[in-house]
């Protein structure tokens, strides 16, 4: 589903250029869970960024289902976006002025879809996430793990092809952060493709394929056999 | 489960509609629990705008009062009025439209000989006793042929415009047959004109709207007046006492009329070196002041500072609005990031933020136009003039619609273009620091107090100009000293010496004169004088009044020269005393006492003069006047001064004048008038402008400290751990505080570095019209540097205060 090809990325400041990603390779297949692992600065959360359209490379090529993204310009960028993709961050990022419900319901109004059926998405996804007595709540009242699997929902409603999670255990703790993982298994068994950044070997072994990257190279890739058999 | 088994279609593309209104409706809830969350700052930010919208709204009220000056009347752009150029020694002076000037032959003449004339009137107006039984008035009243109905639309209560024909038709305002005759009819009353004339009331007229030219109780026929007074008569194109009105016809060329205009005294009276011409009665008010025959100027100067200063206030609090929500709105680049991550497109989210401030300033306006209901009353009285908001008219919606989106829009812009920018990484990760931000918000600081000094500046050099007018000395004692017309009985010379040796007797006045006008107001003035030494083209006007015996000591005078007029010696009346400014244009000194001068082809003798005393205003030079002695011909005082005695106290001795005026003079008002009112209200217009000015600049130094404090807030939190570290580190509290302010104070500096200049010029220029200014000087800069300093600090420190105190472990555990 996924083609990268030589993406390089640098951040410069006035003094410093730090290269990124520094001529990445890499490929994810329809339905595939892969795990971006590597020590701090290595490039992986920018990686996931560029594969969200968050942010732009410098050069390279990436494809998605035969389409080239890093041409479109920015307005199709962010079309494109809503309509394919979900995200799942470390710290929850919900806005703090919507309640449960309003959060979960955003993507949807961003893609245009009507009252009615909004309100039957949310609800089906509020209840599979199993936080239907929280939706008037607003995120602060919420215990962490509450508050990502409010995220995780938001992510999931639009029902995107390819779901991006950064570090969605970081911040809980091991209990609520097996819960999530769990919960993005279960979506993976479903069909939906995930591309998750981790520190974690244990959120890792979740997942059915390992890239390691350093210094904004693939290093190795390692098949998780337990998980990838299924997928075959 | 099948449930996500469907991957999302565009089949939903099909329900757009709806689904755009929800996100305006989702964003409004945003943006309203934002704020709600935010109180402290939410109330600052509107508290800054709806002052400035109210101060905004109330001097374009104001601005508008003054603009639509006469412009009620339908045939407004066909009404002109004919002013005077009278040419001197290659000087042009040029009399106004309303300076009685015009000879009483203009206007039936021109209808005769100024092609495209529709309909054209005389105008002069008297001030006299009206009375209908026992009730008897001072009315001010227009006298008008009846050609003036056809000029201007009246609307009629009672009666019609035909009432005007009729010689003896009086038509009234509304307000004065109320005064007149309480709420009953007033058409058909017989009511009686100085005591002298019966005349029927003919119609009744609505007030006149109180930003119009002509305002007057009562309004009579032109032949009345010549009736009343035949040497109005008089058939001499030299000199005059009347106004004109004219309506050109629809398809007349205005350029062949004025043409016409200007050549007619010369060609009824060709050896007169004067013109008239037409003058679009619209810009009456607003253009009073001529040079060289053309328009330059006038009230439509101080209008037009008027329109700056909203402009200014209202700029000031759109940049506060802009700074505020800008610096707030860092706190929402969270929200941003996650908008934009699911999908929302820059432009959607610039519109987000646009939205919101529309929300905002319509609220804010509509906060701002009650207050500025309850504030007219307050206004009006301040500025001693009536305005209202007319609530039947589309200018003021269209005003307000346009205020609001022209607000909303300019304080919206900065916030929706900047934030909308963040790119969705950026801003996820919370946008802190933004120093290249920070610069152009401190730019909008700079501007807010670079305007806000400025207003300061000029108040205080507009106060301090009517200060040094009101305590320049004037030459003569004003204090104690009122002024009454020489009515009814009183025009008999007899009559009048009783109530003198009356007053003067019963202890309450210590001196009175007459005087042939009003001593403030302009009376006559002539350039036929010639004296010893006179140049063949030199032609001065000059001054002319009548005057008696006591006048010196009345007004408390000083003889330069000579002496004043002596009551025994029956020469006087063939003498002449100048003052100094009538001496230096002839060029006489002590020397020419006892020397001749001629005046009206009559030749008097230099008895005197009398030092300059500013009688006319203090603002000007004095003109330069020759007084002459009064008689019991020709030659008569129409004004009694009197100079009331201060040990008796005030009230008391001005009842005791009045009550004998009434004894000597039965069925006449004791109308009193202070000069040193007159004289403070021919400061009237620079007051005005010195209270506004002062207001408004209050209000846009506290609208700017509203936004310094909301700055600071903003502040505070980004150095929240930067502090702490310092302190941590050792730093204490005082250098904490240096530290903070120090960035704002040097803002503050700057915007006085770059204002005070500019301040400088503007209030020069502004003192050029008077002849007599203050210097500017150092302290209205000092003070306004000083003013802007400390409030500045007041308010910064309210904020850096809080932090510089706080508990630094507390502040780092959250970072």
């Amino acid at each position: 589903m996924i083609t990268i090809e030589n993406l390089q990325k640098v951040y410069k400041t006035e003094e410093i250029e730090t290269t990124a990603l520094n001529g990445i390779n890499m490929h994810v297949a329809e339905g595939e869970f892969v795990s971006i692992m590597g020590p701090s600065g290595c490039g992986k959360s920018t990686l996931l960024n560029v594969m969200g359209l968050l942010d732009k490379p410098e050069s390279g090529s990436y494809r998605f289902l035969d389409t080239e993204l890093l041409t479109l310009r920015d307005r199709d960028r962010s079309a494109f976006r809503k309509k394919n993709m979900g995200f799942v961050f470390q710290n929850f990022n919900l806005i703090d002025e919507l309640t449960v419900f309003e959060n979960i319901e955003l993507p949807l109004i961003y893609n245009k879809v009507n009252a009615s059926e909004r309100k039957k998405l949310v609800n089906e996804i509020i209840e599979r996430m199993n936080i239907v007595n929280r939706n008037k709540h607003f995120p602060q009242q919420l215990s962490g793990g509450q508050q990502q699997r409010v995220a995780v929902a938001r992510a999931l409603v639009n029902r995107p092809k390819l779901v991006l999670a950064d570090e969605p255990t970081g911040n809980l703790d091991s209990a609520h952060g097996n819960e999530v993982m769990e919960l993005l298994c279960e979506l993976n068994e479903q069909g939906t493709t995930i591309v998750m950044v981790t520190h974690s070997a244990h959120d890792a072994s979740f997942s059915n394929r390992i890239v390691n990257l350093k210094d904004g190279h693939v290093i190795s890739e390692k098949i998780n056999k337990s998980r990838s058999a299924e997928l075959i | 489960m099948i449930l996500y088994a469907g991957r999302f279609r565009k089949e939903s593309a099909r329900t757009a509609g709806t689904p755009v209104n929800d996100m305006f409706k989702l964003n409004f809830k945003i943006a309203l629990r934002n704020l709600w969350k935010h109180k402290g700052f939410t109330l600052i930010n509107m508290s800054g705008l709806t002052i400035g919208l109210a101060s905004c709204l109330m001097l374009l009220l104001y601005v508008g009062y003054e603009w639509n000056f006469d412009r009620q009347f339908g045939k407004i752009d066909r009404i002109y009025g004919v002013c005077k150029n009278y040419t001197n020694n290659g000087d042009t002076a040029t009399y106004g439209p309303v300076s009685y000037a015009l000879p009483n032959l203009l206007v039936p003449t021109a209808l005769e000989q100024v092609p495209g004339i529709e309909a054209a009137s005389r105008t002069t107006s008297a001030y006299r006793l009206l009375s209908y039984r026992r009730q008897a008035l001072n009315m001010s009243a227009l006298f008008a042929d009846p050609d003036f109905f056809k000029i201007f639309d009246y609307t009629f209560l009672e009666g019609h415009a035909g009432a005007l024909l009729d010689p003896n038709a009086v038509v009234m305002t509304a307000r004065a047959a109320r005064k007149m005759f309480g709420e009953s009819d007033a058409i058909g009353r017989a009511v009686t004109w100085d005591n002298r004339r019966v005349l029927k009331v003919g119609a009744v007229i609505a007030d006149p709207a109180p930003n119009q030219t002509y305002q007057f109780d009562v309004m009579m026929n032109w032949t009345f007046l010549q009736q009343d007074e035949p040497t109005r008569k008089y058939q001499n194109w030299g000199s005059g006492f009347s106004n004109a009105v004219v309506l050109l016809k629809a398809e007349a060329d205005f350029g062949m009329a004025d043409r016409a205009m200007r050549q007619l005294i010369r060609k009824n009276q060709a050896d007169l070196d004067t013109e008239a011409f037409l003058f679009p009665f619209a810009k009456t008010h607003l253009y009073n002041r001529f040079e060289n025959g053309k328009a330059t100027g006038g009230t439509v100067d101080q209008v037009r500072i008027f329109f700056l200063l909203a402009v200014c206030v209202l700029l000031i609090a759109c940049i506060n609005y802009m700074n505020l929500s800008t610096a707030r709105s860092e706190k929402r680049a969270q929200e941003v990031g996650i908008r934009k991550t699911l999908g929302s497109d820059r432009t959607g989210l610039a519109l987000q933020f646009l939205n919101e401030s529309l929300v905002l300033t319509v609220i804010a306006l509509v906060v701002a136009f009650v207050l500025v209901e309850l504030c007219l009353p307050f206004f009006n009285n301040l500025l001693q003039i009536s305005m209202h908001i007319d609530y039947g008219s589309h200018e003021i919606w269209l005003l307000l619609l346009l205020l609001a989106l022209l607000t909303g829009a300019l304080a919206g812009s900065y916030p929706a273009l900047y934030l909308s920018s963040f790119s969705p990484m950026r801003a996820l990760k919370g946008v802190k620091g933004g120093r290249p931000n920070f610069s152009f918000r401190k730019l909008l600081v700079i501007l807010q107090f670079g305007c806000s000094v400025c207003m300061i500046v000029g108040a205080i050099v507009i106060y301090r100009q009517i200060a040094y007018l009101k305590n320049k000395p004037l030459g003569f004692n004003d204090q104690n000293l009122l002024e009454m017309r020489r009515t009814g009985r009183l025009e008999n010379e007899s009559a009048n010496e009783l109530l003198k040796s009356a007053l003067l007797r019963s202890g309450a006045v210590m001196a009175i004169s007459g005087l042939s006008t009003s001593l403030t107001n302009n009376g006559n003035n002539s350039d036929d004088v010639s004296w010893p030494g006179k140049q063949a083209n030199e032609r001065i006007v000059m001054n002319i009044r009548t005057t008696d015996r006591e006048l010196a000591q009345t007004l408390g005078l000083t003889t330069a020269a000579g002496r004043g007029f002596d009551a025994a010696l029956r020469s006087d009346s063939s003498g002449v005393v100048l003052n100094e400014s009538a001496a230096s244009a002839m060029r006489l000194g002590k020397e020419g006492i006892g020397k001749q001068i001629w005046f009206g082809g009559q030749a008097y003798t230099v008895l005197g003069i009398w030092k300059n005393f500013s009688y006319e205003s203090s603002a000007y030079r004095v003109s330069p006047t020759l007084f002459f002695k009064s008689d019991s011909g020709r030659r008569k005082t129409n004004t009694l001064l009197i100079r009331l005695n201060p040990a008796m106290g005030m009230q008391a001795s001005l009842e005791a004048v009045q009550e004998l005026f009434q004894k000597f003079n039965p069925g006449y008002p004791a109308e009193t008038t202070f000069i040193s009112e007159s004289l403070a209200g021919k400061l009237e217009n620079e007051r005005r402008l010195g209270v506004l000015a002062n207001v408004f600049g209050g209000f846009a130094i506290f609208i700017s400290c509203l936004g310094l404090l909301g700055l600071a807030l903003y502040m505070a939190e980004q150095r929240s751990k930067e502090v702490s570290i310092r302190k941590v580190l050792g730093a204490d509290v005082f250098s904490i505080l240096v530290l903070l302010n120090k960035d704002f104070i040097s803002l503050v500096l700057v915007a006085n570095l770059l204002a005070c200049p500019l301040a400088w010029v503007i209030a020069s220029r502004w003192l050029e019209r008077f002849d007599y200014r203050a210097a500017p000087g150092v302290w209205p800069f000092a003070a306004a540097v000083l003013i802007s300093l400390v409030v500045a600090l007041l308010a910064v420190s309210l904020q850096t205060w809080k932090i510089a105190r706080s508990n630094p472990a507390a502040v780092l555990k959250h970072e």
